[in-house]
């Protein structure tokens, strides 16, 4: 569905543009610029900073006389998704690699309901294996796999 | 130590067929054909998914397999092309057209058979192209300064965005975000943590792993769950038997596949023009070439031999400036350079010189790696089909599985994950508001390549900018950037001027 100007690149360009000027305020006051011959840190952020604030300004600009459409967004699937990665992340420590996993699949029915128990017990106790048999045995890599540390 | 042609093969073959090297070879083409099998899956989530199991091999065979999982993953994304109308990769989407026609009506083993042997074809030519000339091309870029390596990445970044299809505005705006994003972490010159914000781990800046898999994957794997729920169409089974060609099909195929191999070494070389330009190009061509254009939308083998030629050239035509320049001209490359750095080699001229056995041993295992395709893959056509009947929603937590703990096998700390789920929501968001991934992922890679690169012109120079129109290959190099800045911004006033007619009209 069209409207009449492009909303999404108004937003987004916008939104490019204020990063873009705070990169810049950032490396001017927090990074040494140094001299033209023995350039300091600050220099290509600040110059990222000001072409980045420059496009979304342009993006914003150009936007705004052209018709656009929709925002569609999958909340779903993308909240499923980042729930699932959150508790993997937050259970590797201390539960280890396996109960990680396990939540991981688990919270991925969230964002397919065709996802049920049993497929989740199944898919979680294939992936288990497969991820010992690689990771463990072949590859080696010290990750404990329990809370008990195995 | 001058090595001439045949000493270099010699020495190339010598290392690819090792049993280790075929091995890892092996691997690398299946589990690349595995993954490009599955829609959505593409070269660099095969590749980034894939690196973790590289991490703990030795470079020259970890390079090998690396190469074996691109190509096997273009391979893979044709089959899905032909049977599913599904492409793998965007260049593929051009294999759908014809391909998916023909396996309607029961010829796709044809359509597999031929498009393994034009991939083929099309990857010996970039190769024979790769080994006549890098020797060459890397003597001259030997002599080449920072500030030359400096307009030459500032060349392939903006070539790279302006060509590529979208908005030349976003895709210049995404380059300059993944410099930013390259940016984070401690400077090598002063020593100063830059964009780190007392986060410790960002120190060491931010995983080219991590981000690629964000960007990619995760946001891929978002976009693609809901529409995925409706029921794959159910492929095809094919039988060795019918992948017969006949006479007539070959006869067709000969000059299409001539002139898709020529147009994708040509594209491939170039900064910016890549397999998906090659493929669509071919398929132009073979449409305007052709006496009976009537074929074409119906199956017609010529609009699939042409661009899978033309991809494939272009795919390896793309390793020419990346392992001789040390610049990547596409997102795929700049991967496969990020990669390649991680393991602690650094593709350029030096690196050709220098380290021979290296450059050649990968060289000739691009051989060995497509002739492994051709003999192994068309026999397991049916294994990587049955991939495709496996439920995405089997599939999707069986990626994320792996990329987590991939991703956290490298460091051996889950602060990657953070990584991957800021990029993710990043990759996501720039889907949704239409910006292009692949610039995020060259400006990443090239971009603290090209501060470098600046820095260093300004300490020969002393200060002076005027050092890069100053000397003379440095001064052509940016005649030919603004003279593609010309050129778009004119693209860009002429599409706006038929958008402003068209909707007055």
């Amino acid at each position: 569905m069209n409207l009449s100007r492009d909303f999404r690149d108004i937003g987004s360009g916008l939104v490019l543009c204020l990063v873009g000027v705070a990169l810049l305020i950032h490396a001017l006051t927090s990074y040494r610029m140094g001299t033209p011959a023995n350039i300091g840190p600050g220099v290509w952020p600040a110059t990222l900073g000001a072409l980045l604030a420059l496009m979304g300004l342009a993006i914003a600009a150009i936007g705004f006389f052209r018709s656009g459409q929709r925002v569609e967004v999958e909340w779903r699937s993308l909240i499923a998704i980042l729930l699932a990665l959150l508790a993997f992340g937050l259970l590797l420590r201390p539960a280890g690699l396996i109960p990680a996993i396990w939540a991981l699949v688990a919270i991925c029915a969230l964002a397919d309901k065709r996802l049920t128990l049993r497929a989740i017990v199944i898919a979680s106790a294939i992936l288990s294996v497969l991820v010992y048999v690689i990771f463990k045995l072949l590859l080696g890599i010290n990750l404990p796999l329990f809370p008990w540390g195995m | 130590m001058e090595l001439g042609l045949l000493d270099s093969i010699g020495l190339g073959l010598q290392s690819a067929l090792s049993l280790q090297n075929l091995f890892y070879c092996f691997l690398g083409v299946s589990f690349g054909t595995l993954l490009g099998v599955i829609p959505g899956i593409g070269p660099i989530i095969a590749i980034t998914l894939l690196f973790p199991i590289t991490f703990h091999i030795e470079p020259t065979s970890a390079l090998i397999m690396l190469a074996g999982i691109f190509y096997g993953a273009n391979y893979g994304g044709s089959t899905a092309s032909i049977l599913l109308n599904l492409p793998g990769t965007p260049a593929n989407a051009v294999t759908c057209i014809e391909g998916y026609q023909m396996s309607r009506k029961g010829r796709a083993g044809v359509a597999l058979f031929m498009t393994a042997i034009a991939s083929f074809i099309g990857a010996s030519v970039g190769i024979i192209l790769m080994m006549l000339f890098s020797n060459m091309i890397a003597k001259v870029a030997l002599q080449f300064g920072a500030p030359e390596y400096f307009s030459l990445m500032l060349l392939g970044l903006f070539a790279a965005s302006t060509m590529s299809a979208g908005d030349p505005l976003k895709g210049i705006a995404m380059i300059v975000v993944g410099a930013v994003i390259g940016t984070v972490g401690i400077d090598i010159n002063s020593g100063a943590p830059r964009l780190a914000f007392g986060i410790y781990p960002l120190y060491d800046g931010i995983s080219l792993i991590a981000l690629s898999i964000g960007v990619f994957g995760i946001a891929e794997i978002v976009a693609s769950i809901r529409p995925m729920q409706t029921e794959p169409p159910a492929a095809q089974k094919v039988t060795l038997r019918s992948m017969r060609p006949t006479g007539e099909d070959i006869r067709r195929s000969a000059a299409p596949v001539a002139r898709g191999a020529a147009i994708g070494t040509f594209l491939g070389i170039l900064p910016g023009t890549g397999a998906t330009l090659a493929a669509f190009m071919s398929y132009a061509a073979e449409r305007k070439a052709t006496r009976e254009p009537e074929r074409f939308g119906n199956g017609a083998i010529e609009g699939i031999v042409g661009p899978e030629t033309a991809n494939n050239a272009a795919d390896q035509a793309g390793f020419i400036p990346t392992m001789t320049l040390g610049i990547p001209g596409s997102a795929t490359m700049a991967i496969m350079l990020g990669v390649l750095m991680i393991h602690g080699i650094s593709p350029g001229p030096r690196l050709v010189v220098d380290e021979p056995e290296l450059f050649w041993g990968l060289v000739m295992s691009f051989w060995v790696g497509n002739l492994m395709l051709l003999v192994l893959n068309i026999p397991f056509i049916g294994v990587w089909v049955r991939v495709l009947s496996i439920p995405y929603h089997y599939l999707f937590p069986a990626v994320l599985v792996f990329v987590c703990v991939g991703v956290v096998s490298l460091t051996l700390s889950s602060f990657p994950i953070w990584i991957v789920l800021a990029c993710g929501v990043l990759g996501y968001a720039m889907r949704v508001f239409d910006y292009p991934p692949a610039p995020l992922l060259l400006g990443f890679v090239v971009g603290p390549m090209l501060e470098d690169q600046f820095r260093r012109s300004m300490v020969l120079s002393r200060g002076n900018m005027g050092l890069f129109i100053e000397r003379p290959i440095s001064a052509s190099i940016i005649v030919i950037i603004l003279a593609i800045l010309g050129w778009t911004i004119f693209r860009s006033i002429r599409n706006a001027r038929r958008a402003a007619n068209a909707t007055a009209a």
